[in-house]
């Protein structure tokens, strides 16, 4: 099967569990906003101190755009992508995920739009470690209720797709970073989301595998009319992507 | 995904599984061993009571005789003119068949009585008896007083003379042993029996020497044996004295050996006394044909009594026609049990109801201490074993759950469901659990196998037990005290009997299918209490946090 067919496969496959609030069959870019989120505040507490780890941001992204968000350690970045990613609700403002008010959601709500529409690539990888390859790939799968066959072939026709279609049987602990986050991305994509929001996807990475990994991150978005949405320090890499959003003491800056 | 997920789990943390399997393994294995000899002590308790009691039995029901209805001491009265006479020797020979002493009788209508009881299913009756041959040689009687010197009448006859039921009569004396001429009238000469000293008294001031008797200078010998017989309903066997044993030759009594003079022995008693089937006994001078012999079901008991015979025939041969000794109940279900026994104890209230619960709480000795060992501390070691098990599975799940923080948050983010992990988390305690409790009930096993090879014997004592149905083996002795035995070695097992019988029992610990199940049982549920203290634990973690803590 090839990489085409396959993404088309799964598409077609997960069109019907997602919520109708859109509709992916098109990979293309549109003006219309994806998220929109309106004076979102977060305030944590920290011993007995508020901190305030949003303060106040106000930003729009796009379906298929490709956002990457800088920005200084503790100045918000990780927040902003947890609210995007319905990991967390603000604690004032709104978060609109296509039309969903994610902020009033329930947590089984959340879930669901994590299970289906939301893809993950962390720094750390965040692979199971006791299972392989394969396995984790096809765990992204547990949720929607997809059978075993169907599971297994998705997630190694992900693993093909990543480069790693002959790296299913091997535990994380077997495969190099670059690998493991290849891996990681075939397990956020394999369930064909509409976002994929990836926090320092190369942090662990050199050069020549920051490349091939956010290269990879790119060309599948672009492909697929995913939304990309990058958290990063590296300046190389937000320079690839279509928008670049500076958040500093929880606030967009110039 | 769960199985393999569960599975790659388990192989991939060893550590964790093997000290969860190990700790619950050790718990389980303890209970069950514990378990084990608790049921063996039990089973011993059970094969001591069940001889006394009849393994099919319930309940029994007897009656403590009151002061003064046993018409004083028991006596074997001889005659002038009893026994055989021969050579200065009267051989005597008496035989009597009655109740125990300190044994009430019940009669049919309080047989009925019990027999309509609710929740009575099945009702056996006895009537315990002992049989007591008095056997000796006196020196041959007579009277002193000169020309007034004189045989007792029918003295020269040979053969036996009456049963010794004949009251004292005038002195007898023997030819050529009489006395020079005197004034004493024979009525004023006295002769007594007491005790095993033949006494002989007289107003004259010059005796004889004494002649005759057992060794020809006036003196005797006496034999007194006793074996004790017992009717019972001919061809009941589930319930009652029979029922806890078998039938080691020949055949059990049946319902056509109703009125005939047939016998079945205890097969120690038999081989004690070389009987064999075909052979005949004497109870109560009347010859009964041995048609079987029976020996206990338990190896550590013995039957109920010496001889068994038609309860009709025990009551017409001892004067107790239509009364029983002992009733023995078996109610409808286990249930009943308790309200049967309150019921009888209501409508019978002079009579003794014992269950064997009663009963066993009077067995005593090491198999007591035993007992009260498991009971006590067996049990609240399993306990206190099994809680440290479930604790050391729930905080290995726990604290894996927490090293596994940021699996389970990144499981979140991918969309797992809290029932999901939860039923992840709880899957694989319950498996450790599982494998806990398969290696448990296997050293379980090897435990009480060990156990076994060593087989302790404990001692365990009835003492206390005011039961009339008591006769074990050994039943020897006279019915009275002034039988004029002089036999204190009897009057001693007389004693001892009355005061209860002490058994040697090898104690073998038993395992039971359902003692297996709930020892699996309690490893699953170990398993399931970790699980979901682990799973909860799981889901409580906020994926926004569990990212936060790895970032």
């Amino acid at each position: 099967m090839s990489n085409d067919n396959m993404w088309k496969s799964a598409d077609d496959a997960d069109a019907a569990e997602k919520t109708p609030v859109t509709s992916m069959t098109q990979p293309a870019r549109s003006d219309e906003g994806l998220y929109v989120l309106t004076d979102v505040r977060k305030t944590y507490d920290q011993s007995g101190k508020k901190v305030h780890a949003l303060d106040g941001l106000t930003v729009t992204i796009n379906k298929g755009e490709l956002v990457s968000i800088q920005g200084p350690t503790g100045g918000g970045k990780s927040t902003l992508l947890q609210m995007l990613g319905a990991l967390d609700r603000p604690s004032t403002g709104g978060v609109s995920f296509d039309g969903l008010d994610l902020a009033a959601s329930s947590d089984s709500k959340l879930t669901e739009v994590r299970a289906k529409r939301v893809g993950f690539a962390f720094q750390s990888y965040n692979l199971i470690p006791t299972l392989t390859a394969q396995e984790n790939v096809e765990s992204a799968l547990a949720p929607l209720g997809v059978g075993r066959s169907e599971r297994r072939e998705r997630a190694r026709a992900a693993l093909e797709s990543v480069g790693l279609g002959d790296r299913g049987a091997h535990l994380p602990a077997e495969l190099s970073g670059g690998q493991q986050q290849r891996v990681a991305i075939a397990r956020a994509l394999v369930k064909n989301p509409d976002v994929l929001l990836a926090d320092e996807p190369t942090g662990n990475l050199d050069e020549a595998m920051r490349d091939e990994i956010i290269d990879l991150l790119i060309t599948t978005a672009r492909l697929r009319g995913i939304t990309l949405v990058v958290v990063t320090h590296d300046t190389t890499v937000a320079q690839k992507m279509d928008r670049h959003l500076v958040i500093a003491k929880g606030r967009l800056s110039a | 995904m769960f199985g393999t997920y569960l599975r790659r789990e388990l192989l991939n943390r060893k550590k964790q599984t093997v000290i969860v399997a190990a700790g619950m393994a050790f718990a389980i294995a303890l209970v069950m061993t514990v378990s084990a000899v608790s049921t063996g002590v039990q089973n011993s308790q059970n094969e001591v009571l069940g001889s006394l009691y009849g393994i099919g039995t319930d309940i029994t029901v007897t009656q403590t005789a009151e002061p003064g209805t046993n018409d004083g001491p028991r006596r074997f009265d001889f005659g002038s003119d009893v026994g055989t006479t021969a050579d200065g020797k009267r051989v005597v020979d008496s035989t009597r068949l009655e109740r125990t002493r300190g044994s009430a009788t019940f009669d049919a209508a309080t047989v009925s009585t019990i027999s309509s009881t609710q929740g009575v299913g099945k009702v056996a009756t006895s009537l315990l008896l002992s049989n007591t041959t008095f056997k000796g040689e006196l020196p041959e009687f007579r009277v002193f007083g000169g020309e007034n010197d004189r045989n007792v009448p029918g003295q020269d006859q040979q053969g036996q003379q009456g049963d010794g039921s004949q009251q004292s009569g005038p002195l007898p004396t023997t030819p050529g042993n009489s006395v020079a001429p005197s004034s004493t009238t024979p009525a004023a000469v006295q002769s007594t029996v007491v005790g095993a000293a033949f006494v002989q008294a007289a107003t004259t001031t010059t005796l004889p020497a004494p002649t005759g008797g057992s060794d020809g200078k006036g003196g005797a010998a006496f034999q007194v044996t006793s074996f004790s017989v017992m009717g019972v309903d001919p061809g009941v066997t589930d319930a009652g004295p029979l029922s806890s044993t078998e039938v080691a030759a020949g055949r059990a009594l049946a319902t056509g050996d109703k009125g005939k003079y047939v016998a079945v022995l205890d097969s120690t008693f038999a081989t004690t006394e070389t009987l064999e089937v075909g052979a005949t006994i004497l109870v109560a001078k009347k010859k009964f044909e041995i048609v079987g012999t029976v020996q206990s079901n338990s190896a550590t008991s013995e039957t109920a009594a010496n001889v068994f015979v038609p309860l009709d025939v025990a009551q017409s041969l001892s004067g107790n026609e239509g009364v029983v000794t002992n009733v023995y109940v078996k109610a409808t279900s286990g249930d009943m049990v308790d309200s049967v026994a309150t019921a009888l104890r209501t409508s019978l209230p002079e009579a003794t109801v014992s269950t064997t619960a009663d009963l066993a709480s009077s067995v005593s000795g090491s198999l007591s201490t035993a007992s009260d060992l498991l009971d006590t501390l067996g049990k609240w070691l399993s306990i206190i074993v099994l809680v440290v098990a479930f604790l050391v599975a729930t905080l290995f799940t726990m604290s894996g759950v927490s090293r596994r923080t940021r699996e389970f948050g990144t499981l979140k983010a991918i969309g797992w469901r809290n029932g999901r992990i939860v039923r992840q988390v709880a899957g694989e305690s319950i498996v450790q659990g599982t494998i806990g409790g398969a290696v448990g009930v296997g050293l379980g096993f090897a435990a009480i196998a060990v156990f076994n090879s060593v087989a302790p014997a404990l001692e365990a004592s009835t003492a206390g037990l005011s039961m009339p149905s008591f006769p074990r083996g050994g039943n020897f002795g006279p019915p009275g005290g002034d039988g004029g035995t002089g036999n204190g070695g009897n009057a001693a097992r007389m004693l001892g009997r009355a005061a209860g019988n002490s058994y040697e029992v090898v104690l073998r610990a038993a395992t039971t299918p359902s003692m297996i199940l709930v020892a699996v049982g309690l490893a699953v549920m170990g398993g399931v209490i970790a699980g979901v203290f682990g799973g909860l634990r799981a889901a409580r973690l906020r994926p926004a946090e569990a990212m936060r803590s790895v970032a």
